[in-house]
Order: structure tokens, then C-alpha cells, then sequence
């Protein structure tokens, strides 16, 4: 296998642990931000929303722009959050 | 008797061309010499090599060789044809530019033998970056993500994306002859873009500017990079489909061409 | 045979001016349509092991009567049974859409934000959209994969008889269910940020579980703790869950499923604080004081509060935001919120004394 197309796989879960992608052949080389918007297209979660990538094992969020396999090893355990907060600012008009 | 002297304008890559040997043909859109041709389509240029490519395979033996060159398979007659595609804004307008397309026209002699000039270098690496956006070779489409590489090196400056990490060995051979008629089509389809098996198990796509002369880089790289995304960005999800997804599908139990092989 | 629809909206600036803009309602727009769909028509129907991703849906206009004018439209759904059911929506459900419609007439200059603009659902016959029922009917390399809902078998009944109600009720929505514990322990740490100064957000997660009743079918929702979102980011007007708030919650709904007693609890909402005065403050009306209730407060979900809650729950149609505030008279208020009409709109919840698991 060509660098390039060095893979790793690991089982990602949302913040509830109701949605779960068992992610196989996933390039070592692609940052972790690419990663994280592609794993939130397969669990259908919002796109206009900003995700990001926590590892299980050593709870750091991952760096969006460093290679996924610099920061996690294989089957490693993932979860995705949104990176988004609640707050009172503005009204949603009804 | 009155004579009527031509009103037909002489091309400005008229002269580049006479000046390496080829001759233009009665249509006055194509040129040719013993070795290529050339011809003026849709705004592009294409240079093509005379008789038949040795290789008899277009998605196999032409990852790595230098320049644009390609196999593209002529889909009425079944004949495969090796040719190199210029976008538009790299053929002269007038003829005071004619001499940097007589050494782009250099650059794709030199390189239609599949030997690289070991004495040309590519830009640095940095002045490359600044010609393209941040994170141009991280494509994300969908569930599907891909990272590209850029090989820059003495005799070589290739932008590469992996397609396909691995395929499987128990892949069904009609999923396989799918595969490859996905591919071959993506080839053809495409200018400037090469998709080729690397190793037993690999699908690649390339845009090779290896040997290129300096002063269109700065053109063709962005060029070649966008139009390299757009490929992928298209071909990367079916043949993900196809590869480890399409368990059931019965459309696909009907084999797209008796005489594929992969 | 179904018949297919085109939907979009059309953007006016004037209530009975020019279009000036068409903006496609998308696959993306209906999933929380698609999702109270499923929750309404199914899962409330008895039929709570059938799969989101098991629905085929169609979307049919519906027209004002004798009129061509849409109002709104209906979800069909049809299960791998060939079971159907429907569910309405208003155009108001479609209000995101609009929103994305809006935002790109003012990127082009022909609106500025703040102004009001007016929006109309059309439908034209045409191969229609196919509303994805979530992904992975084909892995790409990968597979996806979503938790049954496995709910508790609980007789609603005697919950009715002993609970207090608190709020609107409403039949058309599933019923909920709040501990006392749970409900004074969401309030405690909702309001705790009140009591700093300046005052902050502050908030935790509902867990509970969902359950259904053995002999009406229904499908109906217990609060039973609230879980501190700790080491988040508080300020005035936000809370930022940080990764050290979502580990710790993790650790403990890891450690809470590996309890029979609370093998079935899952996050089911949020709950936080709008600890400020409504109207930036200021004083109440001149009628206020006769009035038996205040109409100006913090309790609103926000679009900070919408857009959280659409990314964390998404699927997950059952989901709370119960938001703990302030009246202009400086009283405590609070209201929950949950999914109808495709919206968060505040709703009523009953209030029990206490529930134990059976068999714990």
C-alpha cells in the first residue's frame, strides 16, 4: 500500500451514543476536521454545523488540521460533538 | 482571370508548430508530423501521438510518467488513443505569446516518450502553495474524504489522490468489470485527469505537470489541482459504492462489457 | 401510485409583492419533520421497533380548501410492512428554510438583517424529494448504525392518576413524565449561574428513558436526573460544553448503562438557565400589576438554543429544552420545549413523585 493510501479504522459515536459509524480504511494522511465533517455526513447529522473529533482514550478533542493517524492510533474510540453552544442572545421568532 | 487572395487567419500556435515540425492540414484546425498531431477542440488544445500505444490497458502502466499524456479509449470504434490536453488559457491568443507554446509544445515532445527531463525542477514548495487555496488536497464529499499529495521533486511535480485505498481480493468479478468501466469512463471523460491501478489493490488519480516549463505553472497548477478535486469529488463516491457497498444491487449483476478485464 | 411533488418556497419582501426569490426545500429540511413523523405516527402507534431508517416517505402538499394556495403539507410514510401513516405539517415547519433563503437575500444585497420578509410553500408535480431516511443503506466504508429505542414496559395509567400537570397540555405531543427529584434538580443547576455576577448560563442534561404502555401502545417519555455540565464555558449569554463537560457525562451514562437499574437511561434533552430581565431589563408594563401573570420573559429557545439541540438530538425526536428564567416582575419562570410542527415549541409535562425501574 502506497503512503498515501495508508488507512486506519475506529468506531466513532455521537455525544448521546444513539448514532455509531464503524469507520474502516480511513487515510492516515487526511486531517482530522475533514474526517469529523465526513463521519457527521454518514450519520446524517447536520452539515452547517462545525464538528470535531474527541478521542475516548485520552479525552483531548482532535487538532482539525493535523493528520488523523498523528493524533489517534487504530480502533480507537471516537465521538463526535458539535462544535456549537446554547445561549440566550437571540430569540427565534415564532 | 482574378485571383482572390485568402482572407483565412493564420492561428498564432501556427508558428511554434511549423518551427517543430508540424504541418498544418487542410482543415486548418489540425496540424501533424511523423510522431504527434494536434488539433484545436472545444477551446482545447489536444496533441496526440501517432499509431498505436503500446500499452493496450488504459488504467494500468501510466501513473508516474511525466507530463499530461493519457490513454482515452475512442468509445465508437473501441481504439485507444494517447493524448495530451492543454486548457484554453494556455493556447496563445496572439502571436506575441507564441513563444511560451512553443515551449509548452517542447515540453510535450519531450515528455511523449514517458521519460522525464532528470534535469528540470519544479518550483519550491512554497511558491507552489501560493498558487492554491488552503487545504486544496483534502477533499471531503459527503461521507467520503480523501487526502491528496503533492510530489515535488527533481524531474517530477505530480498532484495525487488516492480513490480507491484498497480493493477487496474477494471482490465479485462483475463488480470488479463495474469498477473498471467506472474508471475508464471517468478517463475518458476528463481532460487533463489520469486514473490508473497502482499495485494490486490501489485506484489513483493524477495531474503530472512534471517537465513543464516555469512560466505556465502558475497557470496549469491551479488548473490541473481543481480540475484533479473535481474528478475525484465525482468518481470517488460510485466506486466507493461499488467496492464496498453495493451487496444486493441487481443492476449490477449484468456485466457492462463482455471484454473487460481487471 | 404516489403521486411526487417539487416543494419550495417563495421569498416576498412585500406581503403582496414579486417573488423575488425561490429557495428548494431540501432532503435536510424534512429529517425533523421525518423524525416527528416517526415518533407520532409509528413509534406512538404501538409500533416502537420499527426503524426511522425503515420508512419510505412521500410528501404531499396540502392546499387551502377549494384554493390553490399551500398551506402546508403531509408526510406519508410507509414501512417495510407496507404499513402507512401521515402526519401534517404547517409552512412554519419550514421556517429554516426560509431562514437559508433570507440569508442569501441579504448576501446579495436585496435585504438587510432584521428586516421582515414573507414566505409561501410551492409545490409543483415533479420526481419529488426523497427525504433520506438517515444514511447507510450502502456502507462506504463504514458502517452506521442507531440504538434501538428498547423502551421500558410501564402502565401510563396510574403515572396520569398520581402526577400534577404543569404547563399547556397537548394530546397531539408524547407525553412526559418529570420526577420531582429530577425536575428540582434541573431547576438548582439550571439557575445556579444566577447567583454569580454578572450572571452566567449555566445547565446540565436530562437523562431518563423511554417507555411504552403495554396496553394503549403509547410511547411516552420519563426525566428521572439531571446531569451537571460541568467545566463547561459559562457566559452571559452562551454555555459551551467542553470536552472535558462531554467526557464526564459520558463516563457516567457509560457507568449508569451498566446498571440494571438504569440500563435504559439515555440523554432525552437539556435544560439551562436565561438568568437575565427580558427586554434588556426593563421594568414591567404599566398594566403588569393587573395582570395574573407576567407575559414578558427569558423563557425562549434562542437560535443558539435550536440550532445545539438540532445537532446533538438529531433523530431523536422525543428531546427537551426546558429553559429556566426570568419575568419582568423578576419572578422564576421556566418553560420546556419540544418538536412539533418540525419546530421546538414550549409544551406542557406532567410531574411525579418518584420512579423505580421494576425489579430494582
Amino acid at each position: 500500500m502506497t503512503a498515501l493510501a495508508q488507512t486506519l479504522r475506529f468506531t466513532a459515536t455521537d455525544v448521546t451514543g444513539t448514532h455509531t459509524v464503524e469507520a474502516t480504511e480511513v487515510q492516515r494522511a487526511l486531517p482530522a476536521g475533514a474526517v469529523a465533517r465526513s463521519i457527521a455526513s454518514k450519520m446524517a447529522l447536520p452539515d452547517d454545523v462545525p464538528w470535531a473529533l474527541r478521542s475516548d482514550r485520552t479525552s483531548v478533542f482532535l487538532d482539525d488540521d493535523v493528520a488523523i493517524g498523528d493524533q489517534i492510533e487504530t480502533d480507537t474510540p471516537i465521538t463526535i460533538f458539535p462544535r456549537t453552544h446554547l445561549g440566550g442572545r437571540t430569540r427565534a421568532e415564532v | 482571370m482574378t485571383s482572390v487572395a485568402s482572407t483565412a487567419t493564420v492561428p498564432p500556435w501556427d508558428a511554434p508548430l511549423q518551427a517543430l515540425g508540424l504541418r498544418p492540414l487542410d482543415d486548418d484546425v489540425a496540424y501533424r508530423n511523423g510522431m504527434i498531431g494536434f488539433r484545436v477542440h472545444s477551446g482545447w488544445g489536444t496533441f496526440e501521438a501517432n499509431g498505436k500505444p503500446r500499452s493496450r490497458d488504459p488504467l494500468r502502466g501510466q501513473l508516474g510518467r511525466p507530463g499530461l499524456w493519457k490513454l482515452v479509449t475512442n468509445r465508437r470504434n473501441g481504439r485507444l488513443r494517447r493524448v495530451f490536453d492543454l486548457p484554453p488559457s494556455i493556447l496563445p491568443r496572439d502571436a506575441s505569446i507564441a513563444d511560451r507554446f512553443e515551449a509548452v509544445a517542447d515540453w510535450v515532445l519531450a515528455t511523449s516518450g514517458g521519460k522525464a527531463d532528470s534535469c528540470w525542477s519544479p518550483p519550491a514548495e512554497e511558491e507552489l502553495e501560493r498558487w492554491l487555496p488552503p487545504n486544496a488536497l483534502t477533499l471531503q464529499v459527503g461521507e467520503t474524504a480523501r487526502q491528496g499529495d503533492m510530489i515535488c521533486d527533481t524531474g517530477r511535480l505530480t498532484f495525487d489522490f488516492p480513490v480507491v485505498t484498497k480493493i477487496p481480493r474477494d471482490l465479485p468479478a462483475l463488480r470488479r468489470e463495474w469498477l473498471r468501466e467506472l474508471l475508464a469512463d471517468t478517463q475518458d471523460r476528463w481532460r487533463m485527469v489520469r486514473i490508473g491501478l497502482a499495485g494490486r489493490s490501489e485506484v489513483h488519480a493524477q495531474v503530472d505537470l512534471s517537465g513543464a516549463p516555469h512560466e505556465v505553472l502558475e497557470e496549469l497548477v491551479p488548473i490541473g489541482v481543481d480540475t484533479l478535486r473535481l474528478v475525484v469529488s465525482l468518481v470517488v463516491e460510485p466506486a466507493d459504492f461499488l467496492v464496498h457497498g453495493a451487496d444486493g444491487c441487481r443492476a449490477l449483476e449484468v456485466s457492462p462489457n463482455p471484454r473487460s478485464q481487471i | 401510485m404516489a403521486e411526487h411533488w417539487t416543494v419550495s418556497l417563495a421569498l416576498r419582501l412585500d406581503k403582496n409583492g414579486p417573488v423575488v426569490l425561490r429557495e428548494p426545500v431540501t432532503e435536510a429540511d424534512l429529517v425533523d419533520p421525518l423524525s416527528e413523523c416517526w415518533l407520532h405516527s409509528v413509534l406512538r402507534r404501538g409500533h416502537p421497533d420499527v426503524e426511522l431508517e425503515a420508512l419510505r416517505p412521500n410528501v404531499v402538499p396540502l392546499f387551502s380548501e377549494g384554493g390553490t394556495t399551500c398551506v402546508g403539507y403531509t408526510l406519508e410514510v410507509v414501512d417495510s410492512n407496507g404499513t402507512r401513516a401521515r402526519h401534517d405539517f404547517t409552512m412554519r415547519s419550514l421556517e429554516g428554510a426560509a431562514s437559508r433563503g433570507a440569508q442569501r437575500l441579504i448576501s446579495r444585497g436585496d435585504m438587510r438583517q432584521g428586516d421582515v420578509y414573507y414566505f409561501e410553500i410551492k409545490a409543483d408535480r415533479g420526481p419529488g424529494i426523497s427525504v433520506p431516511a438517515a444514511s447507510d443503506a450502502t456502507p462506504l466504508a463504514g458502517h452506521a448504525s442507531t440504538k434501538p429505542i428498547d423502551p421500558l414496559t410501564v402502565p401510563i395509567g396510574p403515572l396520569l392518576e398520581q402526577s400534577r400537570t404543569v404547563g399547556p397540555q397537548d394530546e397531539d405531543v408524547i407525553k412526559v413524565f418529570y420526577t420531582e427529584e429530577a425536575l428540582a434538580r434541573a431547576e438548582s443547576l439550571s439557575r445556579r449561574g444566577a447567583e454569580s455576577d454578572p450572571a452566567v448560563e449555566t445547565g446540565a442534561v436530562l437523562l431518563g428513558s423511554l417507555a411504552s404502555c403495554p396496553s394503549s401502545g403509547d410511547l411516552f417519555l420519563l426525566v428521572l436526573d439531571a446531569l451537571e455540565a460541568s467545566d463547561a464555558d459559562e457566559q452571559q449569554f452562551s454555555l459551551f460544553y467542553s470536552s472535558n463537560t462531554w467526557g464526564r457525562i459520558q463516563a457516567v451514562m457509560k457507568a449508569m448503562q451498566s446498571q440494571p437499574a438504569t440500563r435504559t437511561f439515555r440523554i432525552v434533552g437539556q435544560c439551562h438557565g436565561h438568568p437575565f430581565i427580558p427586554g434588556g431589563g426593563a421594568p414591567p408594563c404599566e398594566v403588569c400589576p393587573r395582570l395574573p401573570v407576567c407575559g414578558r420573559s427569558s423563557v425562549f429557545v434562542s437560535t443558539d438554543d435550536i440550532d445545539w439541540s438540532r445537532a446533538v438530538f438529531r433523530r431523536q425526536p422525543w428531546h427537551l429544552s426546558h429553559i429556566f428564567g426570568l419575568n419582568a416582575r423578576r419572578e422564576n419562570v421556566q418553560g420546556l420545549f419540544g418538536l412539533r410542527d418540525g419546530r421546538l415549541l414550549e409544551r406542557g409535562f406532567h410531574v411525579i413523585r418518584d420512579f423505580q425501574v421494576e425489579g430494582t
